[in-house]
């Protein structure tokens, strides 16, 4: 036996290999950096290398995770079947059974409770294609308006602040390259160092090139590491800080005057609110020194060019869009945007986050940015489907709030595509509630998530490695997707599973695609004289130009690279300046108190991706980290008893979890640290409460009240 | 066609520039250069070292003649060009010759201002520019021992230093006040004036020198005042001036300097100009970073589709005397709107100066310690402001280099591909010419986010003074082979016994105390070394045998006994005894029943050489006794490259052994508990039914990677936790491990001849 199996070993060595390469790009984040997967085989046995690929935005680079994405694609756990569930069991079906069940299932309960009963989920890791016909079928395929994405809980603060004060919503203002030749830059709430390190060389370049980076993170993070200045600032205070900085660029003379009156409303406003802001008192408050924090405004003030980047740090925050609108505040006053070098950019967190909110996945939302509530918006988008504009539904609630209309079963069925929101919903429990009281259920899966679990049916769905399409990077750079590798067993592309269901409802005529880039097609004309317009772009071009930027409303036109140099994309083309704060009165977040002492921080680590579907497949992502963590700081493990390598609890007024104590002096004594990348009882969304933002329905995942005791006492 | 390119000059901008060209991948020149010296090119700034003794003759020349060759550049030497006709796109040279181009690079660099005063034609009168000229000079200042040096600039004091080394007394007459005008203030250049003159050399300060005076020979120097000053040697250091007559002459536009714009363009078509011989936006330059950029921004204009423009360069330099570290850069002139920091400590010496404007550098003296000058000039050229805190901490704190050389071999450097210092240290060591490419292609590092491109470049240049941990180690004094050299050979089945070893070419004795129990356990770990009768089979001397039982861990003993009183009641003559430890023993069994009394009572008939004589301590309360007695009796007769120990418990370990893996029963799941290099690492934390075979292929993994006595904690630190991670998640790997592992467990439990080799 054990000679026969070193027999083999040796015959693999020796037989000869064949060889494919697939081009495509990375699955996880949105600086889209292109690969190539090159699979040799050997005597039935695959093996796999990745090579990066140059392109502009980020010329060959790979990080560790797309070094290894090819690991989940090939992996043996792969969902390759139908699965429908018979009394609580998976069960293998064809495809064909398991649509005539939806179709029996769907078409049961809409005639029973109506078409507002069904809902869907999407993600920001589906391709521009996927996200714009998840859209439409939940519009026209099953006439509801329940919809939203995950993106809710990712870029909701930026995009409605960009939208408000710019009148526009692309993630960077600016070209990625011109981050190298801005004078100072300030890094709000964002690690960009381990959650997208191909970003990194940018910021190397600036520094090389005497740019002055402040960061602003409770955390010493890597990212924090690369700054002149540190601003650790206690978690959840970031819009206080933002509003300091603004009072000093004002009292420092910093100030861009002419800027400000004739390309932006409400600066005597906000001038007359900031008047009111005693600085010691509030420098105090957020933990931090006035003398930092002057610096921070002096120096951003008086750099000759300057450009403000925010991530989730800052977002994911129920006052996450006022933050924003503070930070974009700073790039008004001081007049650095609409300029070479000088802007803003949201930090996109997935693959798609930014074509995935362009194209009508958002429950107010249409193509091209458009509005469902919009009159004129709704006429357009009807025309472009052939339906009447009276029967677009109106629209939906939040990601979020679906889930507390599905508790109450007033929403009774769900399509799933492209998400685990057991896992990266806040308040899990509730997550947890509202997909047990569903009727029905059905997730379009690779794997069998936590999520995927509770669905009756489960459809098989394609890799990155195998479904083509576009997605648009954290640039607003059109990107395309090439995929070769044939599809796992009889898994489907998802825009190939949206239409089936569609086709078993009826509604065939209306998705009728032959491929990606037939339904690119009509997403042009879709988005055509909207917002994010890519009526422009084209296959062939992204091909040509290795991707192409968007507001592009010709394919004459190159592509809009710095937007805002001579207007705003507001009613009066002025950017709007935010006062006046909305909820500085109510403040929704949790303080802590005698029975939760300690705030707690969430975030990504540099190895796993999201709620980790498929990072946690990758043997060689798992071998950097198996498991979740907490940060503690040595001096708070101390007082609490806890040792480096034990399990300790944490519980919040929500729930609790179980994660492994790893002490860190690089993190504030007041506040802890676990990544967001793990389910079960690790999952640390079990502490987050559910309250919203106001504006953008964001949840408050950045900062929770927290209590902690050793697992075994 | 390759294009025809001619250098006139073989100084140091020649030579970068030549270098720069051919270092650009789509750069297709046929490169020739000519010079009046009669030798290559040199480095012209190490020639105060050389007079200086600090370096010899060699050292100059960066490249032999063979790297010119290779790269098809021919250098002319003692062939001075005459004349250049920029319309024919010709030169003339000394030689009556006359070759064409289709690019000239005219880098003739500048010459000695000598002053115009009586006596400088004597001999003993002395400029130091060329090699020859640093060749005359240590040949007088061995013949004659006194020395007046004019000029108290940087090539004025090295060469007094060289001067006063070589036995001379010198003098040095300066004309100003303070040494190094204008890059020093008083107190530095006192600072530096009493170093100097520690080494016997006098100065005379706002003086210059009236005449030379002697018949032939020099014998005086009449200063300004009168003063006398006796000497043999007059050496002029008072300024350079470019040499830009042959451009002239030939129509090129000139000023001081040649003219040249951004590219270094001169006025003629296809003709640039690059180094102290030129002249742009009313500036020339004589220090060597300004002369190197220009070289690059000609070096790209030529071969680069984007060229980059020079925008002048600001002077910085570190003087070059063996003993002194003083660095300048910029303006130093202070006023209203300009801020200083100074830090001044005269006992030691250390001096220290910043001035800023809107807190960027403007300028900078460092005297008594350089090493935040590299991070000064990088902060002038960017423009980069200071921070408060980097205003507190300037000058103070530890280098980056030090923290690099400081940090243990285990430290991560590439955070992105999990890179540790010494991967990189054993590739620069390995590798012929390593630089931050090379590292990048060989270990990955740095090839993701780029972070720590520094830090890598640092390793490079920090090399030297940790190379210490990159020493791979030498297997023991019979041979010249590395252990890795030495495992590989044993592994492929290239020798396949001890002493194949011993017989080969590469092994001159027949072994030593450290060699052959190395080589032992190397063969033995591959299964291509006999086992041994191990110590709890003992042999008497009437021929009968003592089987010792292993320790009998469950509480309730029966089962375990059982088995050995029925055997004790079938085998005539024997008898049972509790030994220590919990043992049992069976006295006086046959040789013909060792077989039988071994495999009823699951006791290891054999074990292999090193194998660890000693059980592991496996008892835990709960969780799965059967796995945990069998896994005990099946890995402890294995060999192990050092002493290594296996613990179980319930509760957190406070203390764990560095000897091996203390495994945590925490319900339901197993937690394996290791010493790293920073104390505790919970190496992996599984399932119940994943223990056999993580346990197995971790050891597995130590056996077939440690080196002979390298203990279990240090090869954890050396693989990293995540290379063994990697191993036991990888199906291929721990696959294949787990075949070589069981198929030795198999052979514990045959019986086999023995080998008696202890």
């Amino acid at each position: 036996m054990n000679e026969n199996m070193l027999a083999s070993f040796r015959e693999r060595q020796q037989s000869a290999a064949t060889e494919q390469v697939f081009e495509t790009q990375c699955p996880f984040c949105s600086m889209q950096c292109k690969k190539k997967v090159i699979e040799e085989k050997r005597a039935g046995r695959a093996k796999y290398r990745t090579i990066g690929v140059d392109n502009p935005t980020t010329k060959g680079r790979l990080c560790v995770k797309g070094k290894n994405a090819y690991q989940h694609a090939v992996h043996h756990n792969r969902i390759t079947t139908p699965l429908i569930k018979y009394n609580g069991e998976f069960q293998k079906s064809s495809w064909e059974e398991a649509l005539a069940y939806i179709k029996q299932n769907i078409e049961g309960i809409q005639e029973q409770h109506g078409r507002n009963a069904v809902s869907v989920y999407g993600g920001g890791s589906l391709t521009n294609e996927e996200a714009y016909l998840l859209g439409k079928f939940a519009r026209v395929g099953l006439g509801t308006k329940y919809i939203d994405y995950n993106g809710r809980f990712c870029m909701s603060s930026a995009a409605s602040a960009g939208m408000k004060a710019f009148g526009l919503d692309r993630g960077l203002t600016n070209r990625i390259d011109q981050i190298a030749d801005s004078k100072c830059i300030i890094l709000a709430g964002t690690n960009i160092a381990e959650c997208q390190p191909t970003f990194v060389p940018y910021l190397e370049e600036a520094k090389q090139n005497g740019s002055f980076i402040i960061v602003i993170d409770p955390r010493e993070t890597d990212t924090a590491a690369m700054a002149d200045l540190h601003l650790k600032i206690k978690p959840g205070h970031d819009k206080t800080l933002a509003r300091l900085l603004e009072k000093f660029i004002i009292q420092e003379n910093l100030v861009d005057d002419s800027f400000c009156r004739e390309r932006t409303n409400g600066y005597e406003e906000l001038l007359e609110e900031l008047d009111a802001i005693e600085p010691d008192n509030l420098c105090k408050e957020i933990g931090l020194s006035v003398q930092d924090v002057h610096e921070a405004a002096y120096r951003f003030g008086s750099a000759t060019s300057g450009m403000i980047f925010t991530a989730r740090g800052v977002e994911q925050q129920t006052d996450g869009h006022e933050t924003v609108r503070h930070f974009l505040n700073l790039l008004l006053l001081s007049g650095k945007i609409g300029k070479h070098a000088s802007g803003y950019g949201a930090i996109t967190g997935q693959a798609n986050g930014q074509g995935g909110r362009e194209h009508g996945q958002k429950a107010d939302q249409l193509p091209g940015y458009r509005s469902i509530e919009n009159k004129e918006h709704r006429h357009y988008i009807a025309d472009v489907w052939g339906v009447k504009e009276s029967s677009l539904p109106e629209k939906g609630v939040s990601a979020y709030e679906m889930m507390e209309r599905m508790e109450e079963k007033e929403i009774k069925a769900l399509i799933l595509i492209g998400s685990n929101p057991v896992i990266s919903n806040p308040n899990a429990n509730l997550a947890h509630k509202a997909l047990s009281s569903l009727s029905f259920m059905v997730a379009a899966e690779m794997f069998m998530t936590e999520s995927a679990a509770y669905a009756d049916v489960i459809l098989p769905t394609t890799s990155y490695l195998e479904n083509e399409g576009t997605l648009t990077n954290m640039e607003g750079r059109v990107t395309l997707r090439e995929a070769s590798r044939p599809p796992a067993g009889q898994s489907k592309h998802d825009w190939e599973i949206i239409s089936a269901i569609a086709r078993v409802l009826g509604k065939g005529d209306l998705f009728s695609y032959t491929d990606a880039e037939s339904i690119f097609n009509e997403l042009r004309l879709a988005s055509r004289g909207g917002k994010a317009d890519y009526y422009g772009i084209t296959y062939e071009r992204i091909r040509r130009e290795i991707g192409v930027f968007w507001p592009c409303p010709s394919e004459e036109h190159e592509g809009e690279t710095t937007l805002f140099t001579e207007n705003f994309e507001t009613e009066n083309g002025k950017a709007n300046f935010y006062y006046d704060g909305l909820i500085s009165m109510h403040m929704l977040k949790e303080e802590t108190s005698e029975q939760y002492p300690l705030f707690i921080t969430t975030g990504r680590t540099m190895n796993h991706y999201l709620t980790g579907e498929q990072t946690q497949r990758s043997s060689r992502l798992v071998a950097r980290e198996f498991e979740s963590f907490v940060y503690i700081h040595p001096d708070t493990a101390m007082s609490y008893g806890v040792r480096s390598g034990e399990l300790v609890v944490l519980s919040s007024k929500q729930g609790e979890t179980t994660l492994r104590c790893s002490l860190s002096e690089q993190i504030r004594t007041d506040t802890l640290f676990a990544p967001m990348h793990w389910g079960g009882s690790q999952n640390i969304n079990r502490l987050i409460a559910g309250d919203l933002d106001p504006v953008c329905r964001m949840p408050g995942f950045k900062r929770a009240a927290v209590s902690l005791r050793p697992y075994k006492s | 066609m390759r294009k025809k390119l001619i250098i006139i000059g073989n100084g140091m901008s020649s030579l970068r520039f030549m270098e720069t060209i051919v270092s650009q991948s789509n750069s297709s020149f046929s490169i020739q250069s000519f010079g009046e010296e009669p030798s290559y090119p040199y480095n012209r700034v190490r020639l105060s070292s050389y007079l200086q003794q600090e370096a010899d003759q060699q050292s100059l020349f960066p490249h032999s003649s063979d790297w010119y060759e290779h790269r098809d550049i021919q250098v002319h030497t003692t062939e001075q060009v005459i004349n250049i006709d920029k319309d024919k796109k010709q030169i003339h040279t000394s030689t009556g010759l006359v070759y064409s181009y289709d690019y000239l690079i005219i880098a003739t660099g500048s010459s000695p201002v000598q002053l115009d005063i009586p006596g400088v034609n004597k001999k003993g009168v002395h400029t130091f520019r060329t090699l020859k000229d640093a060749n005359d000079l240590i040949t007088a200042a061995n013949d004659r021992k006194r020395a007046v040096v004019i000029g108290g600039g940087f090539l004025g004091l090295e060469a007094a230093f060289g001067l006063a080394k070589a036995g001379s007394e010198v003098v040095v007459v300066q004309r100003g006040d303070t040494l190094l005008p204008p890059q020093l203030d008083n107190t530095a250049s006192e600072y530096l004036q009493k170093e100097l003159e520690a080494y016997g050399i006098k100065f005379y300060f706002e003086q210059s020198i009236q005449s030379v005076e002697g018949e032939n020979q020099v014998e005086s120097a009449i200063l300004q005042d009168g003063t006398v000053i006796d000497t043999d040697v007059v050496l002029f250091a008072t300024g350079i001036r470019p040499n830009k007559n042959i451009a002239m002459q030939s129509g090129i536009r000139t000023n001081r300097g040649i003219i040249v714009d951004d590219y270094m363009k001169t006025s003629a078509e296809d003709v640039y100009a690059i180094g102290e011989c030129i002249e742009h936006n009313g500036q020339s330059y004589g220090l060597v970073p300004p002369v190197y950029e220009q070289a690059r921004v000609a070096a790209m204009a030529l071969c680069s589709q984007d060229p980059v423009p020079y925008k002048g360069s600001f002077p910085y330099s570190h003087l070059k005397i063996a003993g002194i570290d003083l660095f300048t850069a910029g303006n130093i002139e202070e006023s209203v709107q300009m801020d200083t920091i100074v830090q001044a400590d005269s006992s030691k010496p250390l001096y220290q100066k910043i001035v800023m404007q809107n807190d960027v550098i403007q300028g900078a003296i460092l005297f008594g310690e350089t090493a935040a000058a590299d991070d000064i000039v990088l902060r002038m050229k960017n423009q980069k402001p200071l921070s408060i805190a980097e205003k507190n901490h300037l000058f103070s704190g530890e280098g980056k280099e030090e923290k690099l050389v400081r940090c243990s071999p285990a430290s991560t450097i590439c955070k992105c591909n999990q890179v540790n210092k010494q991967d990189i240290l054993l590739h620069i060591a390995k590798a012929e010419e390593a630089n931050v490419q090379t590292i990048r292609d060989a270990t990955k590092a740095s090839s993701s986010c780029g972070g720590c491109a520094g830090d890598v470049a640092g390793l490079l240049s920090v090399f030297e003074q940790c190379k210490h941990q990159a020493q791979t180690t030498k297997f023991c004094a019979c041979t010249t082979l590395e252990e890795e050299t030495v495992r590989e050979k044993i592994n492929s089945g290239w020798w396949k016994q001890l002493h194949d070893v011993f017989l080969s070419d590469e092994w001159n004795t027949k072994g030593c105390d450290i060699c052959k129990p190395a080589l032992t356990y190397y063969f033995s770990v591959v299964g291509k070394m006999g086992t041994i009768r191990p110590p709890w089979i003992q042999k008497h001397a009437d021929n009968d045998f003592t089987i010792t039982s292993l320790p009998i861990r469950s509480k309730d003993i029966t089962g375990s006994m059982q088995s050995w009183m029925r055997l004790q009641q079938e085998i005539p003559g024997t008898h049972l005894k509790m030994g220590q430890d919990q043992r049992i023993q069976l006295t006086g069994v046959p040789e013909n029943e060792i077989n039988r009394v071994c495999n009823e009572t699951f006791t290891p008939i054999t074990a292999y050489p090193h194998a660890k004589i000693q059980p592991f301590h496996f008892s835990v309360t709960d969780g799965n006794y059967d796995v945990i007695e069998r896994l005990e009796a099946d890995l402890f007769p294995l060999s192990f490259p050092e002493e290594f120990s296996v613990q179980v418990t319930k509760d957190f370990p406070a203390v764990i052994p560095a000897s091996g893996v203390t495994l945590v029963w925490n319900e339901g799941t197993w937690e394996m508990h290791v010493v790293g290099a920073e104390g505790r690492i919970i190496l992996y934390v599984f399932q119940e039914e994943e223990l056999e075979e993580v346990l197995k292929v971790t050891v597995a993994y130590y056996r077939e990677t440690a080196h002979f006595g390298e203990p279990f904690s240090e090869w954890v630190t050396r693989q990293t936790p995540v290379k063994i991670r990697e191993t036991i998640l990888s199906d291929d790997d721990r696959d294949e491990l787990l075949l070589r592992l069981d198929s030795q467990i198999e052979s514990i439990k045959q019986n086999r001849e023995h080998t008696n080799l202890v």
